[in-house]
């Protein structure tokens, strides 16, 4: 299929395509009821929950009244309902502001301000700088006179530098006056939602040119949310509009992120509701024996002779409604209340505050806190993560001489401020290329200042240094560029600019000095790319030792240079570029190729070093994570030697001898493989040693594994705790963290950058910095913080509290859910097994929604470890990484736990209200009560730090079961009038009560001391010595943690690889670990018959590269 | 349990809180509420238990020798209350003969005033659900609402005309009657207040009168004189208030007389009901109450093993302190303390 887009005219396209009004909603006013229904029970606990209130409304079948049902069901739906509305009213607002943002666009050959929502294909839009682009257009003008215009396409890639794009050669050179009127037809395909690719064809029509058809790429486009930079004006023609753009093609409202936590309370529902219909079974066929055998007999039931046909289904109907309370209907409710709790807390930490910026963190996604307990790998960016982003300038290296290796900072050492002010020659050059080979702009404040717009922050760096060392570059306009140096006006033309790709890793500049028509070509760039080239005689020992030096500092360095030009070799150098410039295939290349030709015999200057410091406390907070059992991979755009300096700087990796660093590099396919193969062998040997491995990959190589030894990298990446990838692209980050996920790894992914923030919305948890980079990352991002060291709390105290008390709290709420379910389930054998509910609907609605919900809900205040206990012992996090608190086993505890007080409640209150006492109403009450007085001890039991509200909640809530229940039987139209008070009369009512708590909580506290002291878990043993005030142990005293280990034989590694990274031994009492993962793989077998090489050291590899 | 170390308060200085955009301090913000800590400590926990036997095995004898002092008859009559020559017990508790029988009881221990007169039932489900739920308790109340038979079937109507009191429990109102004689003395047996004064006030209304009452083919129990408000027809009020159980007693009436030790009391009752269908048993039970009720060791009984079970938990807690004392939050029990190659 084919759109053909008619240029400039207005009527043929209009009924054909959509106008651009971009719509993100979900619902409208209309379908909104229904489809918001219709979502909700899409899942299977609201299905449950409906049908069960259906069956209640069967009065032949209810055990209760339907509104015990109807009323949680109706307000659970209303509370998800409204917070849908609330979002897609706002996602309606930003809608209508991007729709109703005013434009210019050619109507009728006039440009008229509209608004962007009034667009059509085929109308000219133009576009002014920065503006933001309205939908996807095609260039046909522009300012700049070679019609090439920037854009800035974070919003779509990520990618901060800007792109350029360029006009069709058809529109070339047309006038500006005439662009209002120009006509002709685009033809192009069908949206889709590739950003890559747009084959399509122009044909203009005449007077303008010729009927030549002229092809069109995506270089010719704008794409929509881009913006326009550097460029005074642009205008294109709208071709694909609203939600049919590229963009909005590949728009969708990201997944919602669902904890492991979620998965695992989905499970054990799951679980419960096979049991349920289990239960449901065998007593519906219990029930329906009886009737048969015994009812018949029991004259005063006067069961019909023959029933209807549906008979057989009514007893086990009746069950399954009486035990459909077994799946709390709360448990969602409580869960979101206290996520938005653990969220808000987040929200108001004081610990967490950037003071510099007085930025507050802040968590988006209200849902996943328990998750940051749950952590395994994090994925970090380097710059503007680990580091502050602030570039500065800190020595220099000029023809040997170094400068600030005293005092640290370049820009006050005496000697190069005297070598400047004496005017030496290679200094003035050095900083000449400082301040101009570039791409920085500058331009004047209205105070005068000058401020550079700098696309690098290294770049803004060396010409403010520059700057600072008396070589001010003030002004560039057009090709003229303009330095002042002492007063001293110098002018350069720009004649050509080779620019910076990460492949040739240098740009020069080539341009003319004004003042004495010298043709000069300047260089920058990384070592590896300018040191080669030097002139053939010039001794470059210095500067790499310069460089090496710089490296070890974990200083940035960047090596200048220069040359002249002979006129003639400029020439014929000048029509090379400019042809590999027009050429149509392989033009990278090509370009890249003829710059080759010029840069060499290059006169090296000397070497800049530039400082990105550390943020503080990024060492201890690594430090801490990784004794918390969670993996480090560092994932850069940065070069190699530059990371492991920042590595090993922040504690990422170790330096020899205790850590060993591999690296996997090489640039065909097979090297890629046989040194991922030499790695990977490496690695399995010292699994079970005591040392840090790590290794070390770059984007090249990276690019290889991903796509053709995936089997071998994955098991590579589970083998290794540490990792450091540099250069690698957006789109890799986000791979990476997808083959973690792919293992049944929770990964975290921190960034600050619009390059991060797909691998940030990949994660299971995404945390952006909010820092220099601007904002994108942390609007992406699940959590946003001020600086990286606020992660170690984030994870620790946050993480690991929330995952603690939510499995505290769905746990409970099983708990008291089937501890009342049995209870019935037992009734139903002493009653006929007919379906007789032993609890009024009263008593069951208040049971779920006040009796038992306030009291667990006050758990989201427990702290099993003080906040500094857990700091210091990060090992701890272990128990929630391996899910020790929430899993099956558990889970079977407390099971048992409400079995065994359901017998203790139903004997005791059958035989202490048996004959004379036995009435209906005061028996299940007193079972009730003795439901109401063990959840409140088991509550007290489970808390471990009780603070005044916890009190109020727990007794006062025992108080408010016996002042509700007064207010009941003060009723005389309440089914059970008086009784309460009848039973608080009875000292009989008293000491069962006391007994069933007494009876019920005995063998439990025995157990728990029992386990706290003999069988102790580790929580319990900092618990002992954070209480008693006994020696809590220091940081130094801790072993470094041990390696994990995996499997001693690596033949048997590969088949069904447990995620066995536990640290901790632990006894298997009742918190088993859940650890058992999917297994990583099939067999790897083509690695079976390698060499054992001996591998490349850690240092030698830092001197290969 | 010990409550050691109350409160982790903020030890940070409050002096460059105050900022623009930070969000709001408080100590419930910043999770510090002040907090005891309590953690199960031997000597807690051994108290506990210990305190626990303490009061649990006095509260245990003090039950049991309530349960001792009061004194029960219990006399099962539906056997030998049907003709040695009948072969259908049902056909015969449903033929219109004469069903009077005769006891004897025998007071084993003295019985002081009030003497409680009950009827037991055995295997009789009160609370089956089809049971259960055939009451009206509107049309129990008020005269107007008396057609509001809605929930009483399979006894609502009885040709097109509302049955009041309606549903399968009034419909099989128990109607064995007793009555007592020592020494040729007819005992007399109180029937006024055997019911809940707030059923007579609050559910039973006073100017309901039963209507249509067993009028159906097949007759239930007991028939009700149409004279006399439902308010009064207090043997109804007591069977209304249902079972939790298949076996129980209901309130028959009282006798305000003491009974000495090696009396005999004559009871002349008229076997009505039919128990035999289902071989329901029937007992007759005379007894007195004490501040714990009748007699009902139970309670007695569990109070004594749970107290034991804690003294002897408290015991060997204690004696497995002192023979392995277990030093508590010992760092070497940290495994990350340990060598890595120790497991």
């Amino acid at each position: 299929m084919k759109r053909y887009v008619y240029i400039n005219d207005d009527e043929s396209s209009h009924d054909l395509y959509c106008d651009n009004r971009i719509s993100n909603r979900k619902y409208t006013v209309l379908n909104f009821i229904p489809k918001n229904l219709w979502e909700q029970f899409s899942r299977f606990m609201n299905q449950y929950f409906l049908l069960i209130a259906c069956l209640q409304l069967w009065s032949l079948i209810t055990p209760v009244n339907p509104a015990s049902t109807w009323g949680p069901l109706i307000f659970i739906f209303a509370v998800s309902a409204t917070k849908e509305a609330w979002d897609d009213y706002h996602r309606y607002l930003s809608d209508k502001k991007a729709n109703e943002k005013e434009v210019w666009v050619v109507k009728n050959g006039i440009k008229k301000l509209i608004q962007a929502q009034d667009i059509h294909v085929g109308n000219i839009v133009w576009l002014r700088e920065n503006d933001e682009v309205p939908c996807d257009l095609v260039l046909i003008g522009s300012s700049d006179p070679q019609g090439l215009c920037y854009i800035e396409t974070a919003a779509m890639d990520g990618e901060t530098d800007l792109k350029t794009r360029v006009i069709p050669s058809a529109c070339m050179g047309i006038d500006v006056e005439l662009l209002h009127k120009i006509k002709g037809v685009i033809e192009c395909p069908t949206p889709d939602k590739d950003i890559r690719r747009f084959d399509a064809n122009m044909r203009l029509f005449p007077p303008f040119i010729d009927n030549d058809i002229c092809p069109l790429t995506i270089k010719n486009t704008v794409l929509q949310s881009c913006y326009l930079r550097n460029t005074e004006w642009a205008c294109g023609v709208a071709v694909y509009t609203g939600n049919e753009t590229k963009l909005g093609m590949s728009r969708g409202i990201p997944e919602p992120k669902l904890t492991a936590m979620d998965a695992m309370i989905d499970k054990l529902t799951g679980a419960i509701f096979v049991f349920q219909i289990v239960v449901v079974m065998v007593l519906g066929i219990a029930g329906n024996v009886w009737k048969d055998t015994e009812a018949k007999k029991q004259w005063y039931v006067l069961y019909p002779d023959k029933g209807p046909w549906y008979e057989l289904l009514i007893i086990p109907l009746r069950f399954e409604l009486l035990c459909s309370i077994m799946i709390p209907i709360s448990i969602k409710v409580s869960l979101d209340l206290v996520k938005g709790l653990y969220a808000k807390f987040i929200d108001w930490d004081d610990q967490m505050v950037d003071l510099e910026t007085s930025t507050p963190s802040n968590a988006t996604n209200t849902a996943i806190s328990e998750d940051l307990g749950q952590v395994e790998y994090i994925l970090t960016d380097k710059t503007g993560t680990l580091t502050e982003n602030k570039m500065i300038f800190r020595r220099c290296c000029i023809s040997g001489i170094f400068y600030g290796n005293e005092n640290g900072d370049a820009l006050k050492d005496v000697e190069l401020l005297h070598a400047v002010s004496s005017g030496s020659p290679d200094v003035v050059q050095f900083l000449t290329i400082m301040a101009i080979c570039n791409t920085v702009i500058p331009t004047q404040s209205k105070t005068g200042d000058i401020l550079y717009k700098a696309q690098s922050q290294d770049e803004d760096a060396l010409v403010q240094a520059a700057a600072r060392l008396h070589m001010v570059f003030f002004n560039k306009s057009g090709n003229i560029l303009e330095v002042k140096f002492n007063n001293l006006i110098l002018q350069y033309e720009v004649l050509e600019t080779l620019e910076f790709t990460s492949d040739r890793k240098r740009m020069s500049l080539v341009l003319k000095d004004c003042q004495n028509g010298k043709i000069l070509l300047l260089s920058k760039g990384a070592d590896e790319a300018i040191l080669p080239y030097a002139r053939t005689g010039q001794q470059t020992r210095n500067f790499v030792e310069a460089v090496e030096q710089y490296a070890h500092l974990g200083l940035r360095t960047l090596c200048l240079a220069w040359r002249e030009l002979r006129e003639d070799e400029y020439r014929e150098w000048s029509l090379m570029f400019k042809e590999a410039n027009s050429t149509l295939v392989d033009r990278e290349w090509r370009v890249a190729e003829v710059c080759q030709r010029i840069e060499h015999n290059l006169e090296v200057l000397g070497v800049t070093a530039i400082e990105d410091r550390l943020q503080d406390g990024v060492p201890e907070t690594i430090e801490t994570l990784r004794k918390a059992g969670i993996n480090f991979w560092m994932l850069t755009g940065d070069k190699q030697n530059t990371a492991i300096q920042i590595a090993l700087s922040c504690n990422f990796i170790s330096p020899e001898p205790k850590g060993q660093l591999l690296s996997i590099d090489g640039k065909t396919e097979d090297e890629v493989r046989r040194s991922l193969e030499r790695v990977l062998l490496t690695m399995r040997i010292t699994t079970s040693e005591p040392k840090d491995v790590a290794f070390v990959i770059d984007g090249w190589a990276l690019d290889f594994a991903l796509n053709h030894y995936r089997k071998a990298f994955t098991e590579l990446a589970i083998l290794s705790r540490t990792a450091i990838c540099c250069r690698v692209t957006p789109s890799q980050k986000a791979q990476l963290v997808q083959i973690l996920k792919s293992c049944d790894y929770r990964t975290l992914a921190i960034g600050d950058g619009g390059n991060d923030v797909r691998m940030i919305q990949q994660a299971d948890i995404g945390v952006g910095i909010s820092g220099r980079e601007g904002l994108q990352a942390a609007r992406a991002a699940d959590y946003s913080i001020g600086k990286f060291r606020f992660l170690k709390r984030l994870i620790l105290v946050h993480g690991r509290y929330s995952y603690n008390r939510t499995a505290f709290l769905s746990q409970y709420s099983f708990y008291k859910s089937l501890l009342i379910c049995f209870i019935q389930i037992f009734f139903s054998f002493i009653s006929g097994v007919s379906g007789t509910s032993l609890f009024n609907s009263v008593s069951l609605m208040a049971y779920n929604v006040f009796y038992t919900s306030v009291p667990v809900l006050v758990s989201v205040l427990d702290k099993d470890l003080s906040e500094e206990t857990v700091i210091q012992h990060p090992q701890i996090l272990f128990y929630c990484q391996a899910g020790r608190l929430l899993n099956p086993s558990t889970f079977a505890g407390w099971f048992g736990r409400s079995l065994f007080h359901a017998i203790v409640v139903f004997l005791i209150s059958i035989h202490a209200y048996a004959y004379d006492k036995s009435e209906m109403e005061e028996v299940s009450m007193v079972a009730l009560s003795g439901c109401i007085w063990l959840q409140a001890f088991v509550v007290a039991m489970e808390t471990n730090s009780f603070t005044i509200l916890q009190h109020l909640a727990i007794w006062g809530n025992l108080a408010g079961f016996y002042a509700i229940n007064w207010i009941f039987s003060a009723l005389p139209a309440s089914g059970m009038y008086t009784i309460m008070f009848r039973l608080c009369r009875q000292p009989s009512y008293w000491i069962s009560i006391f007994l069933m708590t007494a009876a019920g909580m005995t063998p439990i506290l025995a157990i728990k001391y029992f386990r706290f002291t003999y069988r102790p878990s580790k929580i319990n043993t900092l618990q002992q010595a954070e209480r008693l005030g006994g020696p809590i142990v220091s940081l130094g005293t801790i072993e470094p943690q041990p390696r994990p280990l995996i499997e001693k034989d690596v033949s048997t590694l590969s088949i069904t690889q447990p995620k066995i990274r536990n640290p901790v031994y632990e006894p298997l009492l009742s918190d088993s670990p859940n650890a058992t993962r999917r297994s990583a793989g099939t067999p790897f077998d083509f690695f079976q018959s390698q060499s054992r090489s001996s591998l490349p050291n850690y240092s030698r590899n830092c001197k290969d590269n | 349990m010990s409550s050691s170390g109350a409160g982790a308060g903020s030890t940070d200085s409050t002096a460059a809180r105050r900022n623009t955009k930070r969000p709001k301090y408080s100590k419930f913000t910043q999770q510090e509420l002040p907090a005891c800590k309590p953690i199960l400590t031997p000597r807690a926990v051994i108290s506990a238990f210990l305190l626990v036997s303490v009061v649990f095995v006095p509260v245990g004898v003090a039950s049991l020798l309530a349960s001792r002092k009061a004194v029960e008859i219990v006399y099962r009559y539906d056997s030998e209350c049907i003709p040695k020559n009948v072969k259908n017990k049902v056909a015969y508790i449903q033929s219109s003969a004469d069903k009077a029988c005769s006891i004897t009881l025998n007071v084993t221990k003295r019985m002081k005033s009030p003497i409680y007169i009950y009827y037991q039932l055995d295997n009789f489900y009160q609370n089956h659900r089809r049971y259960v739920k055939s009451r009206s308790d509107e049309q129990l109340r008020e005269r107007s609402e008396e057609n509001s038979t809605s929930t009483c079937k399979p006894e609502d109507m009885v040709n097109g005309k509302a049955i009041v009191p309606c549903g399968l429990i009034a419909w099989s109102l128990f109607n064995d009657t007793y009555s007592f004689s020592v020494n040729n003395r007819n005992l007399a047996v109180n029937k006024k207040g055997i019911s809940w004064k707030s059923d007579r006030d609050h559910k039973f209304g006073k100017d309901v009168f039963p209507k249509n009452f067993q009028n159906s083919s097949i007759i239930g129990g007991a028939s009700l004189n149409e004279s006399i408000p439902l308010r009064d027809q207090e043997d109804l009020i007591v069977w209304m208030r249902t079972a939790a159980l298949p076996t129980f007693r209901k309130l028959y009436g009282k006798i305000e007389e003491d009974l000495n030790e090696g009396q005999l009391i004559n009871v002349t009752l008229k076997n009505n009901y039919n128990t035999y269908s289902f071989n329901g048993k029937k007992k007759l039970v005379l007894s007195t109450t004490t501040w714990l009720g009748g007699k009902n060791d139970f309670l007695g009984i569990a109070y004594l093993t749970v107290g034991g079970l804690c003294f002897f938990l408290a015991l060997s807690f204690t004696v497995v302190y002192f023979v392995k004392p277990r030093q508590l939050g010992d760092p070497s029990y940290l495994s990350w303390n340990r060598n890595p190659g120790g497991h």
